[in-house]
């Protein structure tokens, strides 16, 4: 760990000013698991149909970002909002009734459903238990996950079950769930984990195409990945927010150079 | 993008094989078969058996003990809606049985012998007070069979609702749920083992007379029992089908694969499985309303918790997530309970004991899933082409 | 109220008994069983039992009276056996014959030895004759002497060298009363050094001062009763307040006084059964305490949920029964010496624990280890190992056994007047907690201890560091099913062997886990202790029934607020 504290003398309030217009509000934010600060944050928010990437070395508290924001992790003090909602001590599925859609860091689908069914499942507003009784999804919406799996490259397997998909194939289907339950915030927990080069350029663009008119939280590891997304990057390391900007400027951060970049470097 | 994640992941059991006559017809006879089964089944169920017995080939008492396992199989049904396609364990499907049995069994003893101011003789017996004794509330809207069909589906519905709705609510699954409703078995069949409680504590409700104001003690009404089981089978399976094939359905088995994962989905869980848990309450509910007056009595050893356990079995014997299974293993089960427990009755428990273990270890998807792979085997044996993938919307992991 | 025939017998064992009571204040008290070789003294005293078979009534009664005074406990028994006609005279040879044992199709009585009890023997065999042979040979007390008969036995029982004995006698003492007891019991009373003994002398003559004719003595007995808060005098009391009130006109001195001695006495039964029921609470719970922590440990470890943890609790019970059966065995065989009953319970103990880990090895290996990863199955399959192992024991062992607790743990303990723990109690409650303290060191202090933390915490990381996860839950399962075998050797000092013991405990012990939460030592202390006090004070108010589902009420109401048990774990591993 090269990691010093360098944290410490870092003046949040000029870096990264609070905006009332975010769409998502990360205020004075503090996570504790026995003791230790998971996450301390002084402000973290995303603009209305902005893409953001948040990096950082490992443990410097991106999931558990994802996590206080999707409901799945409660906060030891400070507040969330989420679209003028305070959503601090709301429940996950109330959260993601509001809108916050999420795919999870190791690819998470409905194992013994067909990769349709998947998609089906994941369409918006069909929630509440006598909806699901009768009827069934409507021609468009059919048409839309077709068009949708089509693009993932599972169109062929949309009947098999998907517990016989590979790895690659699972991270689409999420990020394609996530893509027709047509979320406010979409957030992205590594991507582009575990695939190849080409499966990633794909998963970059796929992301680039929803940018502009969606609002997106990318966590990723992959710099190469997150230079193809080009744009705003926030370094989490240590549960705090270490730099902020486009990825030129953090690169050259020296902080951020030697908390995580620097080995970035070296690795590639 | 010239990638090929996208190709289905391929399936090789086929491909060795030259044509194979014998195993070819197999295949077809097998998929005929599974194809036939429920037909073949219903038509044997609300045909044969009442026509074997109107022949004089079977007499009534086997009818009758036919139409007993067929409101016990809608008990499996149910389980098999929660086990099986949910994937929450309850241990206390019985009681919900025992539940349905004592709405019916309470109106049956109202029609019955009554002593004193109208006090039926099941509940005079047992009841420590000499005289001047009336008949307790909660027993009086069991005067109307239909309040009482009514109660059927509403006290235990309501009971498994309100229950099911405080344990999911406070995340009580897996493993834990299934110890609280045995649990729950317990202290229910010691209240209603109560004489206190004015349901007639051990003895149970019995001394029924009349159903709908048909004598049933006459072979024709139990006939009628019968054919009356056949036909709630037959709607409970088809309400069933019906609902794990609607969108529903694909979220309860999405609930048994990742139930945290459906919260971020938007999803509440806890609705649904509070809705699985009261509709297979209701199963078993109707269960015990046509099993009480076929069988003349009820009593609270119906609510034992091992009586709920068996139905357990009978669900892992056929086959967990099939409807089917659930079926062919509770007649399967029940057939051989009451032929081993009276032959063998000092190895009884140990068969049964061997039974869970040998079907947990080696057939964890029961006899139907046996009989499937048994086909897909066959196919990809017969045919050059590779074998049609099995869709696993029935088969459980 | 004395009868006329035993006169002449309580004068004369008064004055007796005043002299020997002054003899023998300072005489050290024998605790062991008195030795079998007979003294010249006993041969007078055998000489007086013969005379129990002479014709001449008047020498029978003297003969009866002077083995009353005899303050020889081993009469108590020949007694008995005295009222019951099963003292015989063969060949001149006086010897008792108690039971009647069935050879073939004759029924034949064993002889044995009046004053040791141990079998006779006759031409190198033990000597038993015919029921017919015996019918002609055996003599009993009339129907006029029984009265003097029992009365004799009271007296040797009061004077007993046991404590305890002469308590129950003391108790009885009170309760029959008459002038014979009275006079016992004061000269009793001014020997004896034992607290409650002397206690239970003081509540006895109250007790027989309740019915006394004068006025004075009433009084100041209700006086002294409720003072002593004595709840074996209370229904006395009421029913002496009954019928003063029913008198007219009444004594409204004696009834005030009487009032306040059954208020003193029933706030002092509430309080006592209070703290009685809170013991027995107690050492329940401790027994579920160590259940809990052996499906928890297990749990925590594998997400398993043993079914047939109770099974190996009743294994645990049925290799304590087996150990007391071979050290009787062997103590009847002469292969050890008579004491040695007396520490077969600590012999048990490591028994318990070796069957029942043994058997928890075994299953782990043949069933567990192939349902790793799904919990619901291996539920249904440990279901199916409770059924056979429950048949299996009753197959071979019948239904209903018991182990005689070591006399060492019989009695119990009196904190104070009518507040008694129980030895075996005691004994639980200490035994449990040594185990748990151990368990804690086993777990915190050890190599093993460690792996298995390692292993519970994350299983792929301590696999790839090289630790055996599979032998690790092997150890686990075995060391989980030790404890509840442990458990079992505990439980049969307070109850019966039956093969479905495991099934009464296992739900509580269930519920002791769902509210202490999985592997937490401390939820599960409180939550055992806890739940085994509030079954125990809800019954009486409630009835067991109802306490049970007042119990599940509020395990089932108290997940409301807390979804993970008493001490839920924080942080990453809380997954949703």
């Amino acid at each position: 760990m090269t990691s010093k504290p360098v944290t410490a003398q870092i003046k949040h309030e000029t870096l990264y000013p609070p905006n009332k217009l975010d769409l998502v509000q990360v205020e004075n934010v503090v996570v504790q698991f026995d003791g230790f600060k998971a996450l301390d944050i002084t402000y973290f928010g995303i603009d209305r149909n902005e893409l953001r990437v948040v990096v950082g070395p490992n443990g410097a508290g991106k999931t558990t970002l994802c996590d206080v924001i999707s409901g799945k992790t409660r906060v030891a003090s400070g507040r969330v909002v989420f679209d003028d909602v305070d959503i601090t001590w709301r429940r996950e599925t109330d959260i993601a009734g509001l809108g916050v859609g999420r795919k999870f860091q190791t690819p998470t689908v409905f194992e013994s459903l067909t990769v349709y069914e998947n998609m089906e499942l994941a369409l918006p507003r069909r929630w509440k238990v006598w909806q699901n009784l009768w009827g069934t999804e409507s021609k468009e919406q059919r048409e839309h996950i077709h068009h949708l799996l089509e693009r993932v490259h599972l169109y062929e397997v949309r009947d098999l079950p998907a517990k016989s998909l590979s790895h690659g194939q699972r991270q689409w289907l999420e990020i394609s769930m996530l893509m027709v339950s047509k979320p406010k915030l979409l957030l992205v927990d590594e991507p582009a984990a575990g695939l190849t080069d080409k499966e990633t350029a794909l998963t970059a663009e796929l992301l680039n195409e929803l940018k502009g008119s969606h609002t997106i939280m990318v966590i990723e590891h992959d710099m190469e990945f997150v230079r193809q997304l080009g744009s705003r990057v926030t370094v989490l390391c240590e549960g705090k927010v270490l730099a902020d900007g486009p990825l030129d400027k953090v690169q050259t951060d020296p902080k951020v150079i030697e908390a995580y970049l620097g080995r970035g470097k070296e690795r590639k | 993008m010239t990638a090929s994640p996208g190709t289905p992941v391929p399936n090789d059991i086929g491909h060795r094989t030259s044509d194979i006559g014998p195993l070819s017809a197999l295949a077809t006879t097998h998929r005929l078969a599974t194809k036939s089964s429920l037909w073949l089944a219903f038509a044997f169920f609300a045909l044969v058996i009442p026509l074997s017995y109107g022949a004089g080939v079977i007499d009534i008492t086997t009818l009758n003990q036919f139409g007993r396992y067929l409101c016990i199989a809608l008990v499996a049904l149910g389980l098999d809606l929660i086990w099986g396609y949910t994937g929450i364990l309850s241990l206390c499907q019985m009681m919900f049985f025992t539940l349905g049995g004592y709405c019916m069994g309470m109106h049956l003893a109202m029609k019955g012998p009554l002593q004193g101011d109208g006090i039926p003789l099941a509940l005079y017996v047992v009841s420590s007070q000499v005289s001047g004794m009336t008949l307790p509330w909660f027993w009086m809207p069991f005067d109307s069979v239909w309040l009482s069909i009514l109660l059927v589906f509403v006290v235990p519905g309501g009971f498994a609702y309100l229950y099911g709705w405080l344990a999911f609510r406070s995340r009580v699954r897996g493993v834990y749920f299934s110890i609280i409703t045995q649990a729950t078995t317990v202290a229910a069949t010691q209240v209603f083992r109560l004489n206190d409680l004015q349901l007639c504590g051990t003895n149970g409700l019995t001394n029924f007379v009349t159903l709908f104001g048909f004598p049933l003690n006459e072979n024709s009404t139990k006939v009628g029992l019968y054919l009356a089981s056949v036909a709630a089978l037959a709607v409970g399976f088809l309400a069933c089908k019906w609902l794990v094939t609607s969108r529903a359905g694909r979220v309860l088995i999405a609930i048994r694969d990742s139930e945290s994962r459906l919260r971020f989905a938007g999803y509440q869980p806890v609705a649904y499985k509070t809705f699985a848990f009261a509709v297979a309450a209701v199963l078993g509910a109707v269960g015990g309303m046509l099993y009480t007056p076929q069988n003349g009595i009820i009593t609270p050893f119906k609510m034992n918790p091992e009586e709920s356990i068996y139905i357990v079995a009978m669900v892992a014997l056929g086959g967990r997530g099939t409807l089917t299974g659930a079926i062919l293993g509770s007649l399967i089960f029940s057939f051989s309970y009451s032929w081993l427990s009276t032959k063998f009755a000092d190895w009884w428990l140990i068969i049964l004991g061997s039974l869970f273990v040998f079907v947990i270890l080696v057939m964890p998807d029961g006899l139907v899933g046996a009989w499937r792979r048994l086909g897909l085997w066959l196919t990809a044996r017969s045919q050059r082409a590779p074998a049609e993938p099995v869709t696993a919307k029935e088969t459980s992991p | 109220m004395p009868i006329r025939p035993s006169l002449a017998v309580s004068f004369r064992s008064m004055l007796f008994l005043a002299l020997f009571a002054v003899a023998t204040v300072h005489a050290a008290e024998p605790e062991t069983a008195p030795p079998t070789i007979l003294t010249p003294s006993d041969a007078a005293l055998l000489a007086t039992m013969a005379e129990l078979t002479d014709s001449d009534a008047a020498k029978r009664k003297a003969a009866i009276a002077t083995l009353g005074q005899s303050r020889d406990g081993r009469l108590v028994p020949f007694l008995t056996d005295f009222s019951q006609g099963s003292v015989l005279k063969v060949d001149d040879t006086l010897a008792v014959g108690p039971q009647t044992r069935e050879v073939g199709d004759t029924k034949v009585i064993d002889l044995l030895h009046p004053l040791t009890r141990d079998p006779l023997e006759r031409e190198g065999k033990p000597w038993s004759i015919s029921e017919e042979e015996a019918k002609s040979k055996s003599f009993g007390a009339a129907r006029a002497e029984r009265k003097t008969v029992a009365d004799a036995i009271t007296l040797l029982k009061l004077f007993d060298p046991k404590p305890e004995q002469r308590l129950s006698a003391v108790k009885k003492a009170g309760d029959t009363g008459g002038e014979i007891n009275v006079a016992a019991l004061k000269t009793l009373q001014e020997s004896e050094r034992d607290e409650r003994v002397r206690r239970a002398i003081t509540e006895s003559l109250a007790i027989i001062n309740l019915t006394s004719s004068e006025q004075e003595i009433r009084v100041a007995a209700v006086k002294q009763l409720g003072e002593l808060v004595s709840i074996r005098a209370l229904s006395r009391i009421q029913d002496l307040a009954k019928t003063l009130d029913g008198q007219k006109p009444n004594d409204a001195a004696m009834l005030a006084v009487c009032r306040e001695s059954i208020g003193a006495i029933e706030r002092w039964q509430t309080v006592a059964r209070g703290i009685g029921h809170v013991f027995s609470g107690i050492s329940l719970g401790s027994v579920l305490v160590l259940m809990a922590l052996g499906l928890s440990i297990v749990f925590g470890l594998m997400g398993v949920i043993n079914m047939a943890h109770g099974e190996m609790l009743m294994i645990g019970a049925y290799a304590t029964f087996l150990t007391q059966e071979a050290f009787k065995w062997a103590v009847g065989a002469g292969v050890l010496p008579p004491w040695a009953f007396e520490i077969y319970f600590l012999f048990a103990i490591p028994m318990a624990v070796v069957v029942a880990g043994g058997v928890g090895l075994f299953l782990e290996w043949a069933v567990i280890r192939h349902l790793y990863g799904r919990p619901l199955e291996t539920l249904l399959a440990t279901f199916g190992v409770s059924f056979i192992l429950i048949q299996s024991v009753r197959l071979i062992f019948g239904n209903n056994r018991s182990v005689n607790n070591p006399s060492w743990l019989q009695g119990g303990w009196e904190i104070a007047p009518d507040v008694i723990f129980p030895y075996n109690r005691i004994f639980i409650i200490v035994f449990c907690a040594v185990i748990v303290c151990a368990m804690y060191l086993l777990i915190t202090k050890t190599r093993l201890g460690l792996l298995l933390r390692a292993t519970t915490q994350n299983r792929t990381m301590a696999a790839s560091l090289g630790v055996n996860t599979r032998r690790i839950d092997g150890l686990t399962f075995a060391l989980g099913s030790g404890i509840a075998g442990m458990a079992g050797c505990a439980l049969t000092l307070i109850s019966n062997i039956t093969p479905d013991m495991g099934q009464a405990v296992i739900v509580d012990s269930f519920m002791v886990v769902v509210a202490g939460g999985v592997g937490k030592l401390a939820g599960a202390i409180i939550a055992g202790i806890g739940l085994g006090c509030f079954t125990k004070t809800m019954e009486p108010w409630f009835g067991a029934v109802w306490g049970q589902v007042l119990m599940l009420a509020a395990v089932v109401i108290f997940l409301q607020w807390r979804p993970s048990g008493l001490f839920p774990a924080k942080g990453r591993l809380a997954d949703a």
